[in-house]
């Protein structure tokens, strides 16, 4: 789910005090984060929030009229209030692959040729903007990665090819219970709290450490068993190390949205993957994104809802599948993915308050991008796919227009963003040297 | 090899771009990180396969540590680590999909900190460790050889025991024997020696041989889903797992109950999981049918239709030692009340019903499987063939290609096999479908909801079909007509026994099915001659080389 750096009962300690003058200056070289955060983003502190869209939409329900903009469009009327702070990118194709499979090149660039295909072996744009935020200015959590419903079942959570979206190279984890997730981010953890607590956990680790340099002797005729050492003993190198402490700005107080579904979900995994709760783990999951966002507790966020080609049921009407529906009448299923513009709603709403990291007095939503995107067209074609972004990255964006971009690929779409985010062009370059300059401030 | 003949799953039903019709597959630029391991390339037969390191699952992570500390569910809810990733053939075991990343690292140290805080409770520690009260040095060595023993499901080196003496000698200087208690705790469940399941052995000859506590390991976590009690630590300890006499003993007392002579409740239970995975089932709690037409599904008949094929299994597995013939073919299904209302068959109660006329037999007639493999108001004939195909033919067919034709919508004038044939009639289709949607057509009586219907849109229904590409059949393939006559004809072929005997074997040896079929040689040949049943073809794994002996 996370790539947080901090160990959590150390974070939960400063959600618990709220010591933000604590926090701040516990930071090296003494700059206060805001600015630390301001000067990796070159101006405000920017945000990424990567939001698929799965299955498309018709492309006569998902487009706004280019000389109405403001009447939107069936599907994404929900957000007219957020009309200025949007991008339509329109023709957008997704290069290297077609159908569903295209999940796992929407947001690498990657070429896929199908289910079967290898994965991608470069990071998805969160992990390259994750990267460079990592660099300049550490968030306590490095990226956040929620799903609602993100397999048709627990069994199949990042079933090869079909529900894997984002890439570190490797697959990301993503945390479908916004129980766990909430308890994980801001709630209690138990365990010892005490000051020795980080000596103890590091005696602990080291303990680890020595028994998998042990095992690693034994192995040198196993290689690939051998790899998987290493790649454990990278693991704990990487959450042994301190982190930014989380910013006093974090409220850690219950999300009711959370607290509606704990006597179902609390130490039950498997129950989140339950179609009928998928509304209301899709509401607590953004309520979870927008304040660790907000707070500046994470930079990088994404939420998967539903996967490829999966049928998670819509609470629209009596309820549609998804992947069904969405090869079927055209109008229902505009209704569908107009729920999902809702949900999106509901995020944008939270967004669109006082950064709290910006002292210039900016909103999160103007310094964050929000990006739809879809794998393919209810055709499978992944051609012309539905694409826009809202927010501005703190003024590296252009808002408020649809532009034609037609020809142009997600990949001049992923550039774009890393740029606006800030990313050098060598850490990008598998996005290609394409930009969509239109979009460009 | 006890058989005269070979098999092979890679190249059992070899469908790989369905004869050249699409030239679909994987790419050839990389691999998958599940991708078989060829280790049946080259022929061999009763081989033993390579060393490995299997993460623990999250279910065997819970039972590990439940097992260590005795500690119920309102004690702990379980463990915080990701969710098992699924391997390309549905499995969640695979041996190359479970590996700890950085998530997984941070999930384990969340659940061996609230695990440990657990332990050190006053109502936890007295009963774990006794001793805690006076703590010292004496009591930590005890906490070692007994908690320490079954985490590492082996004794501690002296290396690691001075490991944990050196951590005590830290903890004592500044805080009381519960915080080391508590510590060693969480060091203990970020253990490589825990968090693996060692099957790597020791050298002797050209190979290894697993030793004793990883004989007993594989033992207990394939026949109980749970690490080995202590009873069966000792006996490693023993020596008593060192002969093929001694583990087949203690496989079966794993295995049976001696009072009644049938399979315990965790066998069973182990094996449901499979089944689950094997038959594509795991979707079942979450499918719906589209309420106009079939408005008697509700979620109770959903949830009824997986408890008719748990009792299903459990009666054919379990109580009457059935193989998987009689898995296709039995004629009877297990209904509780509610299911035997939605059929229209009258009875119930979860006795054993003959299933009517039409309705079908065995697996493949349940109506889990048809409605899982359906969709929510129409039959897919695609869906149900690619089961047999993958499932039970354990045939190799290439992705979709990226451009499908979308078949005609319904009209409600036509029949859904007239609309498939689609398939059939296009040239870009038919490479693959004719070898999938004949098998489909078969079962086009039983509706998406799993029930019979003589008519469909008032037209009759033509269930006549065809199994491509099985041994010695004819060019045009096998006709079958009916759900019946393709259950026997599954049941007839030695293709289908042998491709459930390495499903069952990529379940139990967390490798892909396509590299399990010449470690089980021997015992897949039995179970497809009817020499076997199921039960006795999993305890026949624990006799295979690869149970003991291990190769580079």
């Amino acid at each position: 789910m996370t790539d947080d750096k901090p160990h959590r009962s150390s974070r939960r300690s400063f959600l618990k005090l709220g010591l933000a003058a604590a926090a701040a200056a516990a930071l090296p070289f003494g700059l206060r984060r805001a600015e630390r955060a301001r000067a990796g983003g070159g101006g405000a502190p920017r945000r990424l929030i990567l939001f698929p869209s799965m299955n498309g939409a018709a492309p006569e329900h998902f487009w706004p009229s280019a000389g109405n903009l403001a009447a939107m469009s069936l599907i994404t009327e929900p957000l007219a209030a957020y009309q200025s702070r949007m991008t339509f990118l329109r023709g957008l194709d997704i290069e290297g692959s077609y159908n569903h499979f295209a999940v796992r090149s929407m947001f690498t660039g990657a070429p896929i040729n199908d289910y079967l295909a290898p994965d991608p072996t470069v990071k998805s744009l969160d992990q390259v903007v994750a990267d460079t935020f990592e660099g300049a200015a550490p968030s306590a959590m490095r990226s956040l990665h929620l799903g609602a419903v993100p397999a048709d079942s627990i069994e199949l959570y990042q079933l090869y090819g079909r529900s894997t979206f984002f890439f570190a190279p490797t697959p990301v984890h993503y945390e479908a219970n916004p129980v766990t997730a909430f308890d994980a981010i801001f709630g209690p953890l138990g365990g010892g709290q005490s000051e020795p607590v980080a000596d103890y956990r590091a005696d602990a680790l080291g303990i680890a450490r020595a028994e998998l340099g042990e095992l690693q002797g034994k192995l040198a005729r196993s290689p690939r068993e051998a790899v998987k050492i290493t790649d454990h003993g990278a693991a704990i190198d990487g959450i042994s190390g301190g982190g930014a402490p989380v910013p006093g700005t974090c409220d850690a107080t219950p999300i009711a949205s959370v607290e509606a579904l704990r006597g179902q979900l609390q130490g039950n995994a498997r129950g989140a993957y339950d179609y009928s709760l998928f509304g209301p783990i899709m509401d607590a999951q953004i309520d979870v994104l927008a304040r660790a966002v907000v707070c500046g507790l994470t930079r990088v966020a994404t939420l998967q809802a539903g996967s490829a080609d999966g049928n998670v049921i819509v609470p629209v009407d009596g309820g549609y599948p998804h992947h069904t529906t969405s090869h079927g009448d055209p109008l229902t299923f505009a209704r569908v993915q107009r729920w999902y513009a809702q949900k999106l709603a509901r995020l944008v709403a939270q967004l669109d308050v006082l950064d709290p990291l910006d002292p210039a007095g900016g909103t999160v939503l103007d310094n964050s991008c929000i990006v739809w995107l879809s794998e393919c067209q209810p055709s499978h074609s992944s051609d012309d796919v539905p694409a826009f972004f809202i927010g501005g990255a703190g003024g590296a964006l252009r808002t408020g227009g649809l532009h034609d971009v037609q020809g142009a690929t997600n990949k001049a779409l992923l550039k774009t963003i890393a740029r606006a985010m800030g990313v050098d062009d060598g850490q990008s370059a598998h996005f290609g040297g394409t930009v969509l300059s239109e979009v460009l401030a | 090899m006890s058989g005269a003949r070979v098999i092979g799953v890679a190249g059992l039903i070899g469908l790989a771009g369905c004869w050249g019709t699409i030239s679909g597959g994987g790419s050839d630029d990389g691999v998958s990180p599940d991708d078989p391991r060829e280790l049946c390339a080259d022929g061999d037969t009763d081989k033993p396969g390579p060393r490995l390191l299997r993460r623990l699952t999250a279910a065997e992570l819970d039972t590990t540590v439940r097992g260590a500390l005795g500690l119920t569910p309102a004690e702990w809810a379980g463990p915080s680590v990701p969710a098992d990733a699924a391997a390309q053939n549905g499995f969640t075991n695979n041996v190359d999909r479970l590996i700890v990343d950085e998530t997984y690292a941070r999930g384990l140290l969340t659940t061996a900190e609230q695990v440990a805080e657990v332990a050190v409770g006053p109502g936890v520690l007295p009963r774990v460790l006794p001793c805690a009260s006076a703590g010292g040095q004496a009591c930590a060595q005890t906490f070692l050889d007994t908690v320490g023993r079954r985490l590492y499901r082996r004794p501690l080196t002296d290396a690691e025991r001075q490991r944990y003496l050196d951590l005590l000698a830290r903890v004592s200087t500044t805080d009381d024997f519960a915080t080391w208690v508590r510590w060693a705790t969480v060091a203990m469940l970020q253990s490589p020696h825990v968090v693996y399941r060692s099957e790597l052995g020791e050298p002797e000859g050209d190979g290894y041989r697993l030793t004793g506590h990883e004989v007993a390991t594989a033992l207990a976590f394939a026949l109980t889903g749970a690490p080995p009690d202590d009873a069966l630590l000792d006996r490693a300890a023993a020596g008593g797992l060192d002969t093929p006499e001694g583990v087949a003993a203690a496989a079966r007392e794993l295995a049976i109950d001696p009072a009644t002579g049938t399979a315990r409740p965790a066998l069973r239970a182990v094996f449901q999981g499979f089944a689950r995975q094997w038959l594509n089932l795991s979707a079942l709690p979450n499918i719906s049918k589209n309420p106009a037409a079939f408005p008697g599904f509700t979620p109770d008949v959903r949830a009824a239709m997986g408890a008719e094929t748990e009792a299903f299994l459990d009666q054919i597995v379990f109580e009457q030692g059935g193989g998987v013939a009689d898995l296709l073919t039995a004629p009877v299904s297990y209904v509780p009340d509610v299911l035997a209302a939605y059929y229209g068959w009258g009875g119930g109660g979860g006795v054993a019903a003959e299933r009517p006329a039409g309705w079908g037999v065995g697996l493949l007639a349940q109506g889990s499987v048809l409605a899982v493999n359906a969709g929510d108001a129409h039959t897919s004939p695609t869906q149900r063939g690619l089961l047999v195909r993958e499932r039970l033919l354990c045939s190799d067919l290439p992705p979709p290609p990226p451009v499908v034709i979308d078949l005609p919508p319904p009209t409600g004038a036509e029949t859904t096999r007239e609309r498939y044939e689609l398939h059939a009639s296009d040239p870009s289709c038919a490479g693959c479908h004719v070898q999938i949607d004949p098998i489909g057509f078969t079962l086009e009586h039983l509706d998406a909801g799993g029930r019979y219907r003589e008519l469909e849109n008032g037209l009759p229904i033509d269930d006549r079909g065809a199994i491509h590409g099985l041994d010695e059949a004819p060019a045009d393939g096998l006709a079958v007509r009916g759900p019946d006559e393709l259950a026997t004809a599954l049941a007839t072929r030695p293709e289908v026994a042998e491709c459930a005997a390495a499903f069952v074997a990529s379940y139990a040896y967390g490798l892909d099915h396509h590299d399990t079929s010449c470690l089980v040689t021997s015992p897949a040949i039995d179970l497809a001659e009817g020499e076997l049943g199921l039960v006795d073809y999993v305890l026949a794994l624990t006799a295979t080389p690869h149970f003991t002996r291990r190769v580079d």
